[in-house]
């Protein structure tokens, strides 16, 4: 390895030509990896936030805790070990370029990190003077602005159903010294609700305002107004961002943030009250209190007074308040959540015990057959232990809870590295059918930890210098009935990816999955069989940096749906994108043309597209058109930044598009965005 | 026991076979007799076992196999087994088998004979011969590919039914990432079913223990298992989940001659 370090000048001299991308590119690359495995869209606010951040304010390499490499996520636990186990074994980084010799850790991973982290002299721990929140403090406002051109059915005078105008508007402020102090306020106008209408006085339909603080006197954190908890493996508190399968086969481990500044525009995923930890020694204290209104489909008594007798049978989690109804949902419920956690961070063994106790104002009711054993009443517990395990080349980890539903729930698994170009994972989880957890989010197949039992495989591994397979199977059953399916049921998913990567002019990828899920047969029979779903996606993807200014992506997608015994469903999608950024220009321009072919919903293929700056979009395609979008960029100045954003999608095979209050009378839907954003 | 389609007895080349997703290229110790008989070539001494399985937990449907290799210098190694699956009073298949093997420079082949018996309570019993086929070679030092055929013949299990006993052609690949690590891919035709893929991977942390994971495509399953060795004695537990059935447990216990 010091014969690695002689030669490092050289290894710069290679890779530093590359060194300069640009800085929303290199998020993007590091989003891509899940959003193009995503199905829906999510909220990744807080991880573009925390990446733009340490873009800004690379982390100290030779002093970055495994703790700080884990918030940029797209670093697996063993990769962070082999960064660790490098800088304890071959002394202090020497530069960034050196974490291409870190064994364990592919070159692609290395070149994306080497833009996050910085190797310095000195590290000098930020103090909170007041000087300090001028000279490293920094002011952030977006304003955004959506619309659809085409008048929607429920907009239409004769159908005229919602209470506001088809507009979006979007609003975030927010002032952050490093990550020790952080404050801010988020607020959103969805389409067709009222804005300082009679039905929102208020103007924005959605507020939310945080403010949070690290390393105060003996507070390790705190957390006022809207905040997110993240805890072991999340088996009893993980709001916000989570990942389950992904073409990053290993990264499966949960790694907790505690607590953590709320500033996304989810209507749901997020607790409102105050959190704090305490450190001593290695160990923390974490009380936490919520209280929040929900929105819910209460029913009972005819006055809302009375909530004596009312019982809620589902929450809603669409945040649209759009219709009377949907008004009438509105804040219907309130919810109380208090809890506490203790946790130990030794060097190799972590582990925690965490608490939590929730109310509802309403009781809980459900009122199907596949949720009997499920949550009913208006109170629940949880208790949950977990521990995280470095042993030799295994990462072991694993979450234990049990709660006033008198269910234990489990999940286990072990990251393994093998070879130092073989990595594999497996994880266990057993949710038995009465578990309940409002914000649980561990990895799970399903939409809920409850009522499901699997066993995940994953394996990575570089084959040579420019391949890398990756591949997962995921094998699942549910002991009782799910919704649209009257049996227990059974089902496994799979996935290969083979990537091929040049050094610095192309990469492309051939991904393949495969998911089979059982459901309910159609026929009307007293007792309903069951039939295989089987939903098959080949993907083959390419990017060519064709010049210095020019970066072109095209990809062949294919789909197939197939029930047991049927004709099956098919989907095809092609797509030519087009980005162009001159170094030093103020201007970027992404274009991007798809054309596709697919049989129907069940066929349909989701394609994650560039969007405005913290806006995502994944939409999905069926029937047949073509669909294109532009996006422009512009940086006024230093504080200022511009984005326009015009996407419409034309169907050929029909008069109409969309459905319901969506529906629109001409076969394309325009879209069009804007954002500013203001950095002072 | 993903490969039940494939095999004309179910059951894999032991638990460790079992536990590698069912595929043959893999196994070299005695066990290859049911995997790929080339693989026995590399044997050295006496070696012996007993494997034992109960598809999908249904005790119905148990099934074993006892096996024995022997390699005698110069000549190659020879190895003799029996299966047995099902119920014996409505449903059983018996093969016994009688295999050679032997080293061509980098290169190894195998052949077994066996007579496969099936009772059906109702019917009778009726008695097939049966050959099965391999080649192996070791392209490089790391890796190996293989290739195996059960059943070349088409032998017909009954004429009047028009029921073959099934014909299988596995092509396979083996990747030796260190001592330590050896990973294993195969695909494989059986005349009339879907193409499978079978994969696997053996990690051997020390000396003793040995780790193995598994998939199968066609049904889909997964499929995970440990070996533990004291001495001469060989303990191998091997578990697949099949996506639909569920688990079928594997147990075989080896013993092996001590290596001079």
């Amino acid at each position: 390895m010091r014969f690695c370090k002689l030669f490092l000048p050289l290894l710069l001299l290679v890779t530093s030509a590359q060194a300069q991308q640009d800085r929303q590119e290199i998020i993007r690359q590091v989003l891509e990896v899940y959003l193009e495995n995503a199905e829906e869209e999510f909220d990744y606010t807080e991880w573009q936030t925390e990446l733009e951040y340490w873009l800004d304010h690379p982390m100290d390499l030779n002093r970055a805790s495994a703790e700080d490499l884990l918030t940029l996520r797209f670093l697996d636990e063993l990769e962070i070990q082999a960064i660790l186990f490098h800088r304890k074994n071959f002394a202090d980084f020497l530069s960034v370029f050196e974490l291409q010799a870190v064994e364990g850790l592919e070159l692609e991973k290395s070149r994306l990190l080497s833009n996050f982290v910085k190797v310095a002299g000195e590290y000098a721990v930020p103090q909170l003077h007041t000087r300090d929140f001028y000279r490293t403090g920094r002011h952030e406002l977006f304003l955004r602005y959506r619309r659809i051109l085409e008048k929607e059915k429920a907009y239409s005078p004769a159908n005229r159903k919602y209470f506001g105008s088809p507009d979006y508007f979007y609003t975030r402020y927010n002032y952050r010294v490093g990550s020790r102090i952080s404050y801010g306020f988020t607020a959103e106008k969805d389409p067709g609700e009222s804005f300082f209408g009679s039905a929102q006085p208020y103007g924005f339909d959605y507020w939310s305002a945080h403010f949070y603080v690290q390393d105060v006197g003996p507070l390790k954190e705190l957390a006022v107004g809207d905040y997110q908890l993240q805890f072991g493996q999340g088996l009893v508190l993980w709001s916000g961002l989570a990942f389950s399968k992904s073409a990053s086969a290993i990264n499966i481990a949960r790694s907790g943030r505690d607590i953590h500044p709320y500033r996304s525009a989810n209507e749901n995923q997020f607790l409102r009250g105050a959190a704090a930890t305490i450190a001593a020694g290695n160990y923390n204290f974490t009380v936490f209190a919520s209280q929040k209104r929900m929105d819910g489909n209460v029913i009972g008594p005819d006055t809302a007074e009375d909530e004596a007798t009312a019982v809620f049978s589902s929450l809603s989690y669409s945040g649209f308040h759009r219709t009377p109804n949907e008004m009438a949902h509105k804040d219907a419920i309130s919810e109380t959540l208090a809890g506490g956690r203790m946790a130990y961070n030794g060097s190799s063994f972590r582990g925690g015990i965490t608490g939590m106790w929730s109310r509802f104002s309403v009781p809980f009711q459900p009122s199907r057959l596949y949720n009997k054993f499920g949550f009913s009443g208006d109170e629940y517990w949880n208790f949950a232990a977990d521990f995280k395990y470095f042993f030799r080349n295994l990462y072991l980890f694993g979450e234990v809870a049990h709660g006033s539903q008198n269910a234990t729930a489990g999940v286990a698994g072990v990251l393994a590295s093998l070879h130092p170009r073989l990595d594999v994972s497996l994880l266990y989880r057993h949710y038995p059918k009465e578990y309940f957890s409002l914000y649980a989010n561990p990895f799970k197949e399903g939409t809920s930890p409850a009522n499901e039992n699997g066993l995940y495989l994953g394996l990575s591994s570089n084959i040579s210098r420019n391949w890398q397979l990756n591949a997962y199977i995921d094998q699942f059953s549910s002991p009782w009935l799910r919704y649209l399916v009257d049996a227990p049921s059974r089902g496994y998913e799979y996935l290969v990816d083979l990537k091929y990567a040049s050094r610095k002019r192309f990469e492309m990828y051939w991904r393949y999955r495969e998911q089979q899920k059982q459901r309910n047969a159609p026929e009307k029979t007293p007792v309903r069989p069951l039939e295989n779903h089987t939903r098959r996606v080949f993907r083959y993807h390419i990017k060519v940096n064709a010049s210095e200014t020019i970066a072109l992506k095209s990809r062949v997608e294919l789909s197939q749906y197939e029930i047991t015994d049927r004709e099956p469903e098919n989907g095809a999608l092609l797509y030519q994108e087009l980005r162009w950024h001159r170094k030093g220009s103020r201007f970027t321009f992404t274009g991007r043309y798809t054309i596709f072919d697919v049989d129907g919903y069940n066929s349909r293929i989701y394609v994650y597209e560039n969007d405005v700056l913290y806006a995502f979009s994944i939409p999905f395609f069926q029937e047949e058109g073509v669909r294109w979008y532009v996006l422009g960029k512009y940086r006024l100045n230093r504080y200022a930044e511009l984005w326009l954003r015009l996407a419409q999608t034309s169907l050929t095979n029909r008069q109409t598009i969309g459905n319901g209050d969506g529906l629109i009378n001409a076969p394309h839907r325009t879209e069009v965005k804007a954002q500013v954003r203001l950095k002072f | 026991m993903p490969a039940a389609q494939a095999q004309i007895i179910p059951g894999s080349a032991g638990a460790g076979g079992a536990a590698l997703g069912n595929s043959l290229l893999a196994i070299e110790d005695h066990w290859a007799t049911l995997g790929n008989q080339a693989q026995l070539a590399n044997l050295e001494g006496f070696s012996a076992g007993i494997y034992g399985y109960r598809p999908y937990s249904i005790k119905q449907l148990n099934g074993g196999a006892i096996a024995a290799a022997y390699a005698i210098d110069d000549i190659g190694v020879i190895a003799a087994s029996i299966s047995h699956f099902g119920n014996g009073n409505n449903y059983g298949r018996q093969e016994y088998g009688l295999s050679y093997a032997r080293k061509f420079g980098k290169a190894r082949g195998g052949i077994k004979f066996g007579l496969v018996q099936t009772n059906l309570a109702e019917y009778g019993q009726k008695t097939k011969f049966l050959l099965r086929a391999g080649v192996a070679a070791d392209l490089t030092h790391k890796i190996t590919a293989g290739f195996h055929i059960s059943n070349p013949t088409l032998t017909y299990n009954s004429k009047n039914t028009h029921e073959r006993l099934p014909s299988t052609a596995t092509l396979g690949l083996l990747y030796h990432y260190s001592n330590k690590v050896t990973t294993v891919a195969e695909v494989q035709q059986e005349i009339g079913k879907k193409l499978r893929l079978l994969g696997g991977l053996e990690y051997h942390p020390d000396e003793r223990l040995t780790i193995r994971i598994g998939i199968a495509s066609a049904p889909i399953g997964t499929t995970f298992g440990i070996g533990y060795k004291l001495r001469d004695i060989n303990l191998n537990l091997g578990f697949a989940l099949h996506s639909q059935l569920g688990l079928t447990p594997n147990l075989s216990l080896d013993y092996q001659t001590e290596e001079l």
